[in-house]
C-alpha cells in the first residue's frame, strides 16, 4: 500500500505523520500539519503572542480565551483532581504550562481530523506521543519502538498498540521539568522514562505525566488504573512492567 | 402461638440476611475512583545517599543483591518452615556478557544550559552501562519492591535489552536534552 510520510518540527519537537492508502493523502497531511501549527500558536509558552502567554501575563482572561484554551484548562483541572495533584499545570514560577496535556490532546485531535478526511490508516507521532489507526504500508499492525535510553538509536522494546494511544514521560525533556507537587522541586524518581499505553493518546499522555511525577509510586498507580499499561525504565537499566503490558508486545 | 413463632423466625432470618449480606460496590468503575498514593514519602525503605556539598556519592553496595538464605537447612524461628516448602537454591551458571566499555564509575562534564544544569554519572559493569544517573536530581538508590503499609502488587521487572525488530515509529526519550546527551557522552568517552 502506498503511504505518504513526513516529519516537520512544530511545537519544538519532531512531528511525523504517515498516511497509508488514502486518496487525498497530501491534502490531509497539509491540513494536519496546519492544525499542529495552530495549536502551537495558541498554546506555546515560548511564543509571547500565544493565548497561554497572554493569559500568563494577565493580558487575557481565561473567560475571553478561545474554546480550545478553555477546554484545556478545564481538562487540566480535572486531571489534577484525578491524580491527587500529581498532574499540575501550574509552574513554580506561578505561570500556567499546559504542555503536559496539550501534546497528547493535539495528537488525538489530529487523529480525529484524519478520520474526518477519510483517512483510516495512519500514524501520528508528536515527540513520542503516538496515535495509530488501521494498518501500516505493509498491511500489518503499526509497531512502536521504545527508545533505548543509553544506547543511541537503539530500541529497548517493541509494542503493537493497535487503536490505543502511546505516550512517554521522562526526566530529560527539553524545557519540560516534571515537578513533585509537594516539594515544587524536580521529582525524585528511580525511573528515567515511563511509557504508557492507554485508551487514547490524550489519556495516555496526561496519565504518563502524572504517573512520572509520582516517582517510584507511579507504576503502582498505573497497575491499578484500569485500561492502562506501563513500561518504566530505571536508572539500573531495567524495565518495570505492569501485569497486562505483555498484551501489547506481540503483533 | 405457632404463627408468632414462625413470624419471629422469619424476621430473625431476614435480619440476619440483611446484616450479613455482602455489600455490593456502588462505586462506578473509572478513573475517578482510583485514589493515587497520597504524596507521603516513605523513607524507611528508600536508602538515599547523603549529599555532601553539591555532589552526591554513590553507595558502594549493589542494591539488587539479596541476603543469602541458608540452603537446605531448616532455620528454627518462631515459625518453622518445612524444608520441602522452601525453594531449592539453584546455582545457575553465570553467563557474563561483555560490552565494549571498561568497568567502573564515570562522571561526565557538568553542562549548564538555559533550561537546566546536568551532570551525568554512569556505572559500567561487564562492559555495559548498568546505571545512569543525573545530578542535580537526587540519585535513587533503592529498588523497593514493597513499601511498608501498602500491599502493592510486585511489578515484574526485566533487563533492558536491544530489540532488533522493524518498527514504524518511536516513542520515549526522543526529547533527551542536549545538555544530558553532552554530559552522558563525556562520561561514556571516559569509559571507552
Amino acid at each position: 500500500m502506498q503511504s505518504l510520510k513526513e516529519t516537520r518540527s512544530i511545537m519544538g519537537m519532531p512531528i511525523t505523520v504517515e498516511i497509508v492508502g488514502a486518496q487525498s493523502a497530501q491534502m490531509a497531511l497539509e491540513k494536519v500539519f496546519s492544525y499542529f501549527m495552530k495549536v502551537d500558536g495558541t498554546f506555546s509558552t515560548y511564543k509571547p503572542e500565544s493565548e497561554v502567554s497572554r493569559i500568563n501575563r494577565g493580558e487575557l482572561l481565561l473567560v475571553n480565551a478561545s474554546k480550545d484554551v478553555q477546554y484545556i484548562y478545564a481538562a487540566s483541572e480535572e486531571t489534577c483532581e484525578a491524580t491527587n495533584g500529581y498532574f499540575n499545570h501550574n509552574t513554580p514560577k506561578g505561570t500556567i504550562d499546559p504542555s503536559g496535556i496539550v501534546k497528547g490532546w493535539s495528537v488525538q485531535q489530529a487523529a480525529k481530523l484524519l478520520h474526518s478526511l477519510g483517512c483510516d490508516n495512519f500514524c501520528v507521532d508528536a515527540g513520542g506521543d503516538i496515535q495509530t489507526s488501521g494498518t501500516n504500508t505493509a498491511g500489518t499492525t503499526w509497531s512502536v519502538g521504545i527508545r533505548h535510553p543509553f544506547e543511541t538509536d537503539k530500541i529497548a522494546k517493541v509494542v503493537y498498540p493497535y487503536e490505543k494511544g502511546v505516550a512517554t514521560s521522562g526526566t530529560y525533556l527539553r524545557g519540560e521539568h516534571i515537578y513533585d507537587p509537594n516539594t515544587n522541586k524536580p521529582v525524585v524518581t528511580p525511573f528515567i522514562s515511563m511509557t504508557l499505553i492507554g485508551p487514547n493518546v490524550y489519556d495516555a499522555d496526561r496519565f504518563a505525566t502524572a504517573a512520572f511525577a509520582m516517582g517510584e509510586h507511579g507504576m503502582r498507580f498505573i497497575e491499578e488504573l484500569s485500561g492502562y499499561e506501563g513500561y518504566a525504565i530505571t536508572h539500573e537499566a531495567r524495565a518495570l512492567v505492569t501485569s497486562g503490558f505483555s498484551h501489547y508486545t506481540t503483533p | 402461638m405457632n404463627r408468632l413463632l414462625s413470624t419471629s423466625i422469619f424476621f430473625s432470618a431476614f435480619a440476619v440476611y440483611v446484616i450479613f449480606r455482602t455489600p455490593t460496590s456502588a462505586a462506578p468503575l473509572g478513573v475517578a475512583t482510583i485514589i493515587p498514593p497520597s504524596p507521603v514519602v516513605v523513607s524507611n525503605v528508600l536508602s538515599t545517599p547523603k549529599a555532601t556539598s553539591g555532589t552526591v556519592t554513590f553507595s558502594a553496595t549493589q542494591n539488587t543483591k539479596k541476603k543469602k538464605a541458608p540452603a537446605n537447612t531448616t532455620r528454627v524461628t518462631q515459625k518453622t518452615i518445612p524444608t520441602a516448602a522452601m525453594p531449592k537454591r539453584v546455582h545457575a551458571k553465570k553467563v557474563v556478557q561483555r560490552g565494549p566499555y571498561v568497568d567502573g564509575t564515570y562522571t561526565g562534564r557538568r553542562i549548564d544550559s538555559y533550561y537546566e544544569t546536568v551532570q551525568v554519572r554512569i556505572v559500567v559493569k561487564n562492559g555495559m552501562i548498568s546505571k545512569v544517573s543525573s545530578l542535580p536530581y537526587q540519585i535513587y538508590n533503592g529498588t523497593s519492591q514493597a513499601i511498608a503499609g501498602y500491599a502493592i502488587p510486585i511489578l515484574r521487572s526485566e533487563a533492558l535489552t536491544i530489540q532488533n525488530a522493524d518498527i514504524n515509529t518511536i516513542s520515549g526519550a526522543t526529547e533527551v536534552s542536549n545538555a544530558f546527551r553532552t554530559s552522558l557522552a563525556s562520561a561514556v568517552l571516559q569509559a571507552a
